[in-house]
């Protein structure tokens, strides 16, 4: 598999200076201006800075205490660097600076966090891709580095909520060592596709911890795009992840279900409205046997007018329940012993409000937005008995979380994250690139 | 909306406009679903009464109900391993019950039917206690500390048996991890504590031996990655070290028979059994009959801790360590095998079962040799009737381990506390 990680990366180079040399054939035969050349062979880039300050009171997070802190959260720098047919796309997160205790964020858990949204990796995302025309209205891409897996939907981070879904794992594998290989029938518009990932099935344990290369090509993903209509998509996406739970292997394989359908529409009247409805399942196995499955439904939608945004989810997501460690918000990363302590199923209805950005011109395009964002979540066990009882663990089966904060955009932002090559979406540039996302 | 198909822009948009009805009845749908009540299965209060477990189909035979003699309730913690010396028990706590952590030691004078609580000592940062055993000469009382990073042993000393005296708490060093199980056993007069770490990230599970000569200060002696992806209990007896290395089997090893020892063992060989998952050990020697051939193994399979559990108890023949291969196999629907203790003086093995109670096995004999088979060719126990009792409790039980003792035989109960039961006969 590393040898196809290799070869993924050659074919990007070599399809870039195929591309080019074809590209500048044609075009210095049409328009034969230097300028233009020059123009084309350019290197392009678009950065752009986010961080979101919030403060969260949830009550009761634990043990019937209720909790008020004050978090950096999602602080990213994004860059997308064009050369020819190649694009980098990277996300580099300072959660680890800003977010080693985690954030309060009830149902949530992984990466040996619970209840409390874990830190990503300082590398999110480095993702080269290249594609190329293969008949026409055909596309090929192989993208490689670390990412996104073909699986699932888009990024929390990149969706209209501050706090987190329930069910993060089981609609997305991400931070992953990864090739991808994509084909696209159709355009921008109105299109299918074909992507397959192979990947490093451990999941990252530490913001700072790297993945472990050995592992690469252990697991992987498959997912087919419609986009029957401009701006409606629907996805339906599978895979298998061996040992998410212990990097060095042995703990429970998990295999994964994702279907989809996104909406999004903009108009020129400055409404924009957007709609993600997803249902995911994760069953956890060994030697191909369940153990354990967890169910999740989610929806969501956001309408925005000059600036003021509405936001409402709703979801149902089951999860395993772990015997916590000393600090009540951490349990050890897979099961030992193949145990769990038993499944809670959540059922959490967010809603967000968000009032226009004030914006600064300086060296980007500074926007600063305030928000507030209101969670009210219910646990109760999926069966009886169990000796993880949620109504007496955080001593109410309902939780109530409050949160109060600005996101802060600078340069270019992007529309949505983890889709690559063939499947990539409009340049970061588009004008309604700050909606919404 | 800049549709730019070939399609009449009408027919995409009213294409869109449907799709976009439907999304919106689903999100309705299931907001509504969110904010509703809870299911008929799921109050919102906990149920102060024992729950009911997984039921159990009974296997075939008439085994004998053994019945309670007594119980000593817990209601404020998960209780999980138990040890009994003379008229006083020990039993460990285990995970989060309410906001209760499982750091509780809890003591008990058992010279009554009735276990009676006598006192309960916490240990310092832990969440959950595992294994707990005295020493044979009733000295010392070594209790497993988990979970990571504050993993350990604590070490009392038993000057008086009821008043236990801490010696030490360990903190950091291999142990940290989490100490999943600790033995402790007598190798050519010096006392061993058999520690199995859990593993975690980028560590793998690890088996550390410590000298006990000096209690207030272990000292490590031995220290091998072993298992996979853990490493469980483990059984000492005649310098031998047998280890549960999960799917890696069962590992036998040399430790002061022919040259080995604590501080170098010796591999000598290892047996997979069907299904791996190997958890514990007992290396059986009847003290009527003198055999010594056979080497009872538990699996744990996946489960719910509390209501569901799985794995069968293995018997394999290692009277040729060459050639050991499994003989026989015990197996409960809907319900595990956790640990063992051996009554060798009557050929009685009590393996715990977890919502399956306590199941009690004739192991006398020729185990090789049965009426009903598996596909496979192993002998059915159950099928070929050596289950000759078990115990079930009421309103739901389930067993951690269960202590047969001169004094009687006790079963810990995660749900409800240390059982005293009638002792099973031939």
């Amino acid at each position: 598999m590393r040898v196809v990680g290799i070869a993924a990366l050659i074919f990007c180079c070599v399809v870039a200076r195929v591309e080019g040399q074809a590209d500048s054939g044609a075009r210095a035969a049409l328009r034969d201006t230097k300028s233009n050349l020059q123009n084309e062979h350019a290197v392009r880039g678009e950065f752009g800075v986010m961080v979101v300050g919030v403060a969260t009171r949830a009550s009761p997070a634990v043990f019937g205490r209720t909790l008020t802190e004050g978090y950096l959260t999602q602080p990213n720098v994004m860059g997308d660097v064009r050369y020819r047919s190649l694009r980098l796309l990277t996300t580099v997160n300072f959660e680890g600076y800003t977010l080693r205790r985690g954030q309060l964020n009830a149902g949530m858990y992984g990466e040996g966090y619970v209840d409390r949204r874990h830190p990503h990796t300082l590398v999110h995302e480095a993702m080269l891709t290249a594609k190329a025309p293969i008949a026409r209205g055909v596309q090929f891409s192989l993208a490689a580095g670390k990412g996104f897996t073909s699986y699932g939907t888009d990024d929390p981070m990149m969706r209209p909520f501050v706090l987190y879904p329930v069910n993060h794992h089981h609609a997305q594998i991400i931070e992953r060592v990864q090739t991808i290989g994509a084909v696209q029938i159709g355009g921008l518009r109105r299109s299918v596709a074909l992507e397959h990932t192979v990947f490093n099935g451990d999941e990252p344990y530490a913001p700072f911890a790297g993945p472990r290369w050995s592992r690469f090509g252990d697991s992987r993903a498959t997912r087919v795009t419609v986009r029957p209509a401009n701006g409606v998509e629907v996805q339906a996406s599978r895979a298998f992840v061996k040992s998410p739970g212990i990097v060095q292997g042995g703990a429970l394989d998990h295999a994964q279900r994702s279907v989809s359908l996104r909406m999004q529409r903009d108009d020129a009247r400055g409404l924009s409205r957007y709609l993600l409805a997803e249902v995911a399942r994760t069953d956890e196995t060994v030697d191909g046997a369940r153990a354990f499955r967890f169910e999740s439904m989610l929806a969501e939608g956001a309408v925005e007018f000059h600036g003021w945004r509405v936001a409402a989810r709703a979801e149902q997501t089951e999860r395993p329940e772990n015997e916590r460690l000393l600090d009540p918000f951490r349990i050890a990363s897979g099961h030992i012993d193949f145990q769990i302590i038993g499944v809670t199923r959540w059922r959490v209805a967010t809603v967000h409000l968000s009032a226009p950005a004030a914006s600064w011109r300086g060296v980007g395009t500074l926007r600063l937005a305030p928000f507030v964002e209101v969670a009210r979540a219910h646990a109760t066990a999926r069966r009886l008995p169990t000796v993880f009882e949620p109504a007496q663990f955080y001593g109410n089966a309902a939780q109530l979380s409050v949160n109060v904060g600005a996101r802060l955009h600078v340069g270019t932002m992007r529309h949505r994250m983890g889709r690559y090559g063939a499947l990539e979406l409009p340049a970061a540039s588009s004008p309604h690139h700050h909606r919404l996302h | 909306m800049s549709a730019s198909s070939s399609a009449p822009r009408s027919f995409v948009d009213s294409r869109v406009k449907f799709v976009w009805l439907i999304a919106l009845a689903g999100v309705l749908t299931i907001g509504l679903a969110a904010c509703g009540g809870d299911d008929a299965a799921s109050p919102t209060t906990p149920d102060p009464a024992p729950p009911i477990t997984t039921p159990i189909t009974p296997t075939t035979g008439t085994p004998t109900t053994l019945a309670s003699l007594g119980l000593g309730a817990v209601p404020e913690r998960y209780t999980a391993e138990v040890w009994v010396r003379g008229t006083t028990a020990y039993t460990t706590s285990w995970g989060t019950r309410g906001g209760a952590r499982g750091n509780a030691l809890k003591i008990w004078d058992v010279a009554n039917p009735t276990p009676v609580l006598v006192d309960s000592v916490i240990v310092a940062n832990a969440g959950t206690l595992g294994d707990i055993q005295v020493s044979d000469d009733g000295a010392l009382l070594v209790v497993a500390v988990e979970p990571n990073p504050n993993g350990g042993l604590a070490i009392y000393a038993l000057d008086t048996p009821r008043s236990p005296r801490l010696l030490v708490r360990t903190t950091g060093g291999e142990l940290q991890y989490g100490v999943h199980t600790a033995e402790i056993a007598r190798v050519n007069g010096v006392l061993y504590a058999f520690c199995a770490v859990d593993p975690a990230n980028n560590v793998p599970a690890r088996l550390v031996i410590m000298d006990l000569s000096n209690p207030s200060s272990p000292r490590t002696v031995s220290s091998m990655q072993l298992g996979a992806p853990f490493i469980h209990d483990v059984y000492v007896r005649d310098g031998t070290l047998f280890t549960a290395e999960w799917n890696d089997g069962v590992g036998i090893w040399d430790i002061g028979m022919q040259g080995g020892s604590p501080s170098e063992p010796r591999k000598i060989t290892s047996v997979r059994t069907v299904g791996g998952r190997v958890h514990n050990i007992w290396w059986y020697q009847d003290a009527v009959t003198g055999n010594k051939r056979y080497l009872f193994v538990g699996e744990e399979g996946p489960g719910v801790i509390g209501s569901s559990s799985v794995g069968d108890v293995h018997v394999l023949d290692i009277n040729t360590l060459s050639a050991a291969n499994e003989v026989a196999v015990f197996s409960v629907a809907g319900a595990g095998t956790h640990n063992f203790s051996v009554d060798e003086a009557n050929g009685l093995l009590y393996a715990a079962y977890y919502n399956g109670g306590v199941r009690v096995l004739d192991v006398r004999g020729d185990l090789s040799v049965c009426t009903v088979r598996k596909g496979d060719g192993r002998c059915d126990l159950g099928a070929s009737g050596r289950e000759k009792a078990r115990f079930l409790g009421s309103g739901g039980v389930y067993i951690w381990g269960v202590h047969a003792t001169p004094t009687g035989v006790f079963a810990s109960d995660m749900l409800n506390g240390l059982w005293r039961i009638t002792p099973a006969v031939r």
